[in-house]
């Protein structure tokens, strides 16, 4: 499985370019509207759920691409989750579940009924909705605008004493630091090869004795590191508890408005059709459908 | 033990934006007890190279031969349309037979990088020197009393052998961290900018430790910023530049060459160009005597006598 | 109002200081373990815009010294006074305002995620307000030539162009003390120059700084106006940068550099030769020359 993904792109498409508060308050809003129930009446329910769902998969189709977030990479951590959608078929088979609505099929002498197969399908699209979304948030923000954002969320957390600025600070540090780190890494690496050390083969005593060789020096790097780090900040005024100003970088522009706008109204949309109630036959009069319960 | 150097090519990051070329046709030998300079600025491509003396990054075309051991990338077949090119699959096949066998390699190939002192790990002192002999192969006895030799050419005493590493000061610990590498017995040390961050007291042990294991016998190969070192110790100054060999000779006759200085923008030794300026003023200096301020003065009271 | 009056209190100078005084040291002593004092017993007097070079092995107290008087360490004993006011607990942080320290790990200095940011962490800390940044960000990258690399990320930049950035970072508070703790140590030849040069340029500009240049190298140490030689906790010379040199026995037995006109004196002494001290190189040519 690809680890990349969801890694910063640093292409120039509007995704880019909208303000990262935005697109976090964005990710958490399609969330919700994927945990949201909808549809009406209960003998056919879960099919408008379905419907929704691919109406929102549509567009995050459109946004995947559009934004140049990796798709073939998205698709294939995809395929690997098949296995895990077979081993989710299979539980379904195989233990007692609802008993109800009407029976698509027989295997193996046990009845799959429609209810269990839509359910199933429902789970699978949600994960892979979720899946896309924060990848497209994760390919168009650099981790730095990400962290600016999330302080900007839990400020209120401010008033129950959680130290947001300490922690936000702490993992921009951390970001900073992890490419450096890694370039340490590679150089221990090397200079431990150097002194003989396989990192691929032996025993299993010989490389737990190499990652020893590996991990003591990162952290003793890290430490002492970390000391420095924090004489450079203090000396260049860095007090914890005291108020600092912000660089803002990053003016309000027309895409961040017309963005909120869109937001505003996908919002107000689905609010409606759940409160609404509004299910898949109202779109289709007259359709039928098998019954998920009786 | 001689090392060959053919057509070596290395670049970074082949196919990526990235990519970036580091070393250009190096053609270079290193024969039996030198004491070799490599000189060149930040990007000159001077890392890669110490790199590729002892396997850590494989040439993308090219040979090297070290003392028999040879990674041979120079698998070219020429296309029906006429043109060559190396060989991908035949060369990795080759490689995956040699580099199951670039332990030995890295034995005979010291390398010392630059800060050696951020790998030390062991509990003790002597613990962290015997793991480098331990990893080829010897018992735990040997491979302490390879330790203990190579502590004592680097100054370190016995009262130091059970201590913490992370105890000492920084010059010991460099030291220290220097005879794990020793204690390999190589053939050739490489050594990545040795001094930097060290005193004066720091730099002149080191030097004169370095120059105890090169009358020894081993083969000394040192990078390095400081063209006073290299006057004083080196019989061989190799300047780098934007990854080719653009001077390979004496350092006496590499710092006598005014125009080149000047191009490669390298500053000789105080102690060189103040005796070529005593010359211009007509002492009869043997530029060839002068490898520090003693010497010179010693070339000067020859010359003048001592004044009354 | 009343952060204001409180401030004024706490930045009280006191007056048995002289007024032109910068830095005052009073029998400082600190040590970071007990029973070893790593600074004795220190007293000190640098003056307003004065540049002093500071030498001594690795490990004689420089490093500690500069920290101290940053705030950044508390002393064990003796007062220090920055501009006539004493350093406290309660004034340390107001008092740093007025001081920058730079040191020699380039990557452990480097605390933004970019260049821009890493300017303006001292800016924010000072609570400047925002949108004047950008014009004193900008305009410190170009006093040290790194004004093209303003959104590169420190794994993109040689050790060189960090430490630059570094002093940007300096610059950008704008203290009237500035101490630099073996700023070149870890950088290549060109990288030094550069610091040196910049150093240099800023004295010019601004020629009421004052400068602490803690360093190794000899050419550095005659850059300034006054030298103090450190050695184990102590300050062994302190003087003009000729008068410090010509002491060639003495900094050679505390293993130091002695700059190489000098050197060669002494080394042409000691064979027997009957030539007195010279300033410089020239002089050296002449007179081995007559």
């Amino acid at each position: 499985m690809n680890i990349t993904l969801g890694k910063y792109q640093g292409y120039d498409t509007v995704y880019h370019k909208i303000d990262a508060r935005i697109k976090l308050v964005a990710l958490i809003l399609f969330m919700v509207s994927v945990f949201l129930s909808y549809g009406r009446t209960s003998m056919y329910g879960s099919y408008t759920n379905i419907f929704m769902y691919i109406i929102i998969f549509i567009m995050m189709l459109v946004l995947t691409l559009t934004s140049h977030s990796g798709f073939i990479q998205l698709f294939k951590s995809l395929k690997a989750l098949w296995v895990m959608m077979l081993f989710l078929l299979l539980i379904n088979l195989f233990l007692p579940g609802r008993t109800t609505g009407d029976i698509a099929f027989s295997l193996f002498g046990r009845n799959i009924y429609y209810y269990t197969i839509i359910n199933l399908c429902y789970i699978i699209i949600r994960l892979i909705l979720v899946l896309m979304m924060t990848t497209v948030f994760t390919s168009t923000t650099k981790p730095m605008e990400m962290t600016s954002a999330l302080e900007w969320l839990f400020y209120p957390l401010k008033f129950i004493k959680v130290p947001i600025h300490k922690i936000a600070m702490a993992i921009s540090l951390a970001l900073r630091f992890i490419p450096t780190l890694i370039e340490e890494t590679n150089r221990i690496m090397k200079a431990q090869a150097s002194r003989g050390v396989d990192f691929n083969q032996g025993k299993i005593k010989e490389k737990i004795k190499a990652l020893i060789s590996l991990i003591i020096p990162l952290f003793m790097t890290a430490f002492t590191t970390s000391g420095e780090l924090a004489d450079a900040m203090e000396a260049r005024g860095y007090d914890p508890d005291r108020k600092r100003t912000r660089y803002k970088r990053t003016k309000w522009s027309t895409q961040d408005t017309i963005a909120v706008i869109v937001l505003a109204l996908y919002c107000s949309a689905m609010i409606y059709f759940a409160v609404q109630r509004f299910d898949v036959t109202d779109l289709f009069p007259g359709i039928i459908l098998p019954k998920l319960s009786n | 033990m001689p090392i060959k150097i053919e057509h070596l090519n290395y670049t970074y990051d082949i196919g990526l934006p990235s990519e970036r070329e580091a070393l250009l046709d190096i053609n270079l030998e290193f024969k039996d007890n030198c004491f070799s300079a490599l000189i060149g600025r930040t990007g000159s491509g001077k890392s890669t190279l110490i790199q590729e003396l002892n396997g850590l990054l494989k040439p993308n075309s090219g040979k090297i031969d070290v003392n028999g051991y040879v990674i041979d990338m120079s698998l070219e077949y020429t296309t029906k349309k006429g043109v060559t090119i190396v060989d991908q699959k035949k060369m990795k096949k080759k490689l995956k037979k040699k580099l199951s066998d670039i332990k030995s390699l890295r034995k005979r190939v010291g390398l010392v990088f630059q800060f050696p002192e951020y790998q030390i790990f062991e509990e003790t002192v002597l613990k962290d020197v015997s793991y480098g002999p331990r990893n080829f192969g010897a018992t735990s006895e040997e491979a302490a009393n390879d330790a203990k030799e190579a502590l004592r050419l680097v100054g370190i005493d016995e009262t130091y052998y059970d201590r913490s590493p992370f105890e000492l000061s920084g010059g010991e610990k460099r030291r220290v961290a220097i005879a794990g590498i020793i204690a390999m017995k190589p053939d050739i040390l490489v050594l990545d900018e040795p001094t930097v961050g060290l005193d004066r007291a720091g730099e002149d042990n080191l030097m004169a430790l370095l120059t105890n294991i090169s009358k020894s016998g081993t083969s000394i190969v040192l990078s390095t910023h400081d063209m006073d070192v290299v006057l004083k110790y080196c019989d061989r100054a190799i300047v780098l530049e934007k990854g080719k060999i653009v001077s390979d000779s004496t350092p006496l006759e590499l710092f006598r060459d005014m125009s080149f200085i000047k191009e490669s923008s390298l500053e000789p030794p105080k102690v060189f160009s103040f005796a070529m300026k005593l010359k211009e003023n007509g002492l009869d200096i043997d530029l060839a005597k002068v490898r520090d301020s003693a010497s010179l003065a010693d070339e000067i009271i020859r010359i003048k006598g001592v004044r009354k | 109002m009343r952060t204001e009056e409180k401030e004024k209190q706490l930045l009280e100078a006191d007056p048995k200081i002289p007024k032109d005084s910068a830095i005052y040291l009073e029998n400082l002593s600190f040590g970071y373990e007990e029973n070893h004092l790593n600074l004795e017993n220190i007293t000190l007097d640098i003056k307003k815009g004065e540049y002093v070079s500071i030498i001594g092995h690795n490990g004689c107290g420089k490093s500690t010294m500069a920290k101290l008087i940053d705030g950044i360490l508390v002393q064990n004993s003796g007062e220090i006074y920055i501009f006539g006011v004493k350093m406290t607990d309660a004034n340390a942080l107001l008092l740093r305002k007025d001081i920058g320290l730079v040191f020699q790990n380039p990557d452990s200095q480097f605390i933004g995620a970019t260049v821009r940011d890493d300017i303006a962490f001292g800016l924010e800390n000072n609570q400047v307000e925002s949108s004047l940044m950008e014009e004193i960000i900008t305009q410190c990258a170009k006093d040290v030539s790194m004004e093209e690399y303003l959104d590169s990320e420190p794994s993109n930049l040689s050790g060189g162009q960090k430490q630059r950035v570094a002093i940007a970072g300096m610059i950008a508070r704008n203290p009237n003390i500035a101490i630099l703790d073996e700023a070149g140590a870890m950088l290549d030849p060109k990288g030094k120059r550069e610091i040196r040069e910049i150093i240099k340029k800023r004295k010019a500009i601004n020629p009421n700084i004052t400068i602490l240049n803690i360093t190794h190298e000899i050419d550095e140490a005659y850059d300034s106006d006054r030298v103090l030689v450190m050695n184990d906790g102590h300050i062994i010379l302190d003087d003009k940068p000729e008068v410090v040199f010509a002491n060639s026995e003495l900094l050679k037995s505390i293993s130091l550099d002695v700059p190489f006109a000098h050197k060669l004196v002494k080394d042409l002494q000691d064979r027997g030769m009957d030539i007195s001290d010279v300033k410089n190189e020239e002089e050296l040519l002449k007179k081995i020359c007559q």
